[in-house]
């Protein structure tokens, strides 16, 4: 009884604090006559409507498209170029100043160059996520490769495992946790960019519906698309923790 | 540092190569190497430039600044007060992956595309940032630690300024710089956007009427002030904390 009692107070002391914010945003709004702020139940009404028409569905198919797209070239790019960069320190250091430029550009100022060179659409958005969200993944996979490559090296030479069995086994277990913890600042970053992207050159996708909605004064359809912008981060961020959480079972550093 | 100037020079060569030599790229959409070094230079000596990026860093400063006052003090609270920071997690969790540009619209319809915008989204993004930080920081702060001042009879004031604020120090410093780094960011995206005055709004200005150097010119611009930001940044965190244990036992 006595447990029971402990975990129903540890969940009202975990939630109460939401459930308060919303039922209070709830019954303040209620009322509400400002043009800005519509009551919360009105936002809901509109997004039930985006549901039935499909409008919901479409744009977040269009972002969630597009977040797919650039992450599969992140984890492929940010991963292979960190195990070069990695390994060999001859080239890192040559390029060091190079690349400390280009990850310290502020992603969002080569947007109007992306616009010119690629035109409004996908490609230019889906460019625009790669190269802003790449260099968590990239940094963190260079550290993680390089430590990897030193003392553990040795030993697998000494045991005469193949080049391949010494990268698969050794190498990209061993540069595993750095990499995902790239990938966990990446991640939602990139959901920052997709709606950047959206809002500067795209015709769909919710980072488009909230600026038109402002720009229209569909102040509704904005609040509900901000609404689930915002949730997004969150889903991914949670999704991905148990993910690692499976992912990196096997590591001593977990358990 | 040969092979670094020669891969900087190299990659200037390709450039020049690609757009006046070998004819891959269209000169209106990448201009030549020494065009855009004299829009670069034009740039530099006029006034308009300077104002951009004034208004630029101001927003900036003022944005991670009201973080910092804000997130410092509740994130030492809620690190200390256990019952606080499980109360606080829920929503500082969700909060802080809420991407900041996702509140553009509602703060052009409330706010309006102004400098004001600018400040308020910069000091949103750091804020969370810090936040997390200063609650880490606070929470790892060693309970023996916190109980020897108490036996030396350390007054109340002491206490939490040198033992509980230095032990929480490394990780409140490296969420400032974090939350800066992040806050201009922040700060150039609603300028692109928004169109709140800085050189973000100044480089989508460039691009719509055509101006491709100038665009060039202004991006370089902003590169050079993330890099020394970056830099910057890390360096101050390294000679602020360099009295830390945990950063001398750095190479």
């Amino acid at each position: 009884m006595k447990r029971v009692g402990s975990i129903v107070v540890a969940v009202v002391t975990a939630t109460g604090l939401p459930a308060l914010i919303i039922g209070a945003w709830w019954l303040l709004s209620a009322d509400s006559t400002s043009f800005y702020f519509p009551p919360l139940r009105e936002i809901v009404e509109a997004g039930a409507e985006q549901w039935r028409t499909g409008e919901l569905q479409r744009n977040l198919g269009a972002s969630a498209g597009n977040w797919v797209i650039a992450l599969c070239i992140i984890l492929i790019a940010g991963i292979g170029a960190g195990f070069v960069l990695g390994r060999y320190r001859g080239v890192h250091q040559a390029l060091f100043p190079v690349l400390e430029f280009a990850r310290s550009m502020p992603a969002v100022v080569l947007l109007p160059v992306m616009l010119l060179v690629l035109g409004q659409g996908r490609s230019m958005q889906v460019a625009a996520i790669a190269y802003a969200a790449v260099w968590p993944v990239l940094l963190n996979s260079i550290e993680g490769f390089r430590s990897a490559g030193s003392q553990m090296d040795d030993v697998a030479r000494s045991y005469r495992l193949s080049r391949w069995d010494r990268v698969t086994r050794i190498e990209i277990p061993a540069a595993l946790p750095r990499i995902l913890s790239g990938v966990a600042v990446s991640l939602p970053l990139a959901v920052g960019v997709v709606v950047i992207a959206e809002m500067v050159g795209s015709t769909e996708g919710l980072g488009h519906a909230i600026l038109r909605a402002q720009q229209t004064f569909e102040v509704r359809d904005m609040w509900f698309g901000t609404i689930v912008i915002g949730s997004l981060g969150y889903v991914v961020t949670v999704v991905y923790r148990w993910l690692c959480w499976v992912l990196l079972r096997w590591h001593p550093e977990t358990n | 540092m040969a092979a670094q100037v020669g891969a900087v020079a190299t990659m200037i060569l390709l450039w020049q190569a690609a757009v006046a030599w070998w004819g891959l790229v269209d000169r209106s959409t990448l201009p030549t190497v020494p065009s855009t070094a004299a829009a670069l230079l034009d740039e530099v000596r006029t006034p308009e430039l300077w104002r951009n990026l004034g208004h630029t860093l101001s927003a900036w400063v003022a944005g991670v600044a009201i973080a910092t006052v804000l997130a410092v003090p509740t994130g030492l609270a809620a690190g200390r007060l256990r019952w606080l920071g499980r109360v606080v997690n829920l929503p500082v969790d969700f909060l802080r992956t809420v991407p900041p540009v996702t509140l553009i619209p509602l703060l052009i319809l409330t706010v309006g595309p102004s400098w004001r915008l600018s400040v308020a989204l910069s000091s949103f993004a750091a804020f969370w940032i810090i936040l997390v930080q200063t609650i880490h920081g606070a929470q790892s702060t060693p309970a023996t630690v916190l109980d020897t001042a108490k036996t030396y009879r350390l007054t109340l004031m002491d206490r939490l300024w040198y033992v509980f604020l230095g032990a929480s120090a490394p990780s409140i410093v490296t969420g400032l710089r974090l939350g800066a780094v992040v806050g201009l960011l922040v700060t150039l995206s609603s300028e692109v956007i928004a169109g709140s005055p800085g050189l973000g709004k100044q480089v989508m200005l460039a691009q719509i009427s055509g101006d491709t150097p100038v665009m060039y010119a202004t991006i370089i611009v902003v590169g050079l002030l993330g890099l020394g930001v970056n830099t910057g940044l890390a360096r101050a965190e390294r000679s602020l904390l360099s009295w830390h244990p945990a950063q001398q036992a750095r190479p």
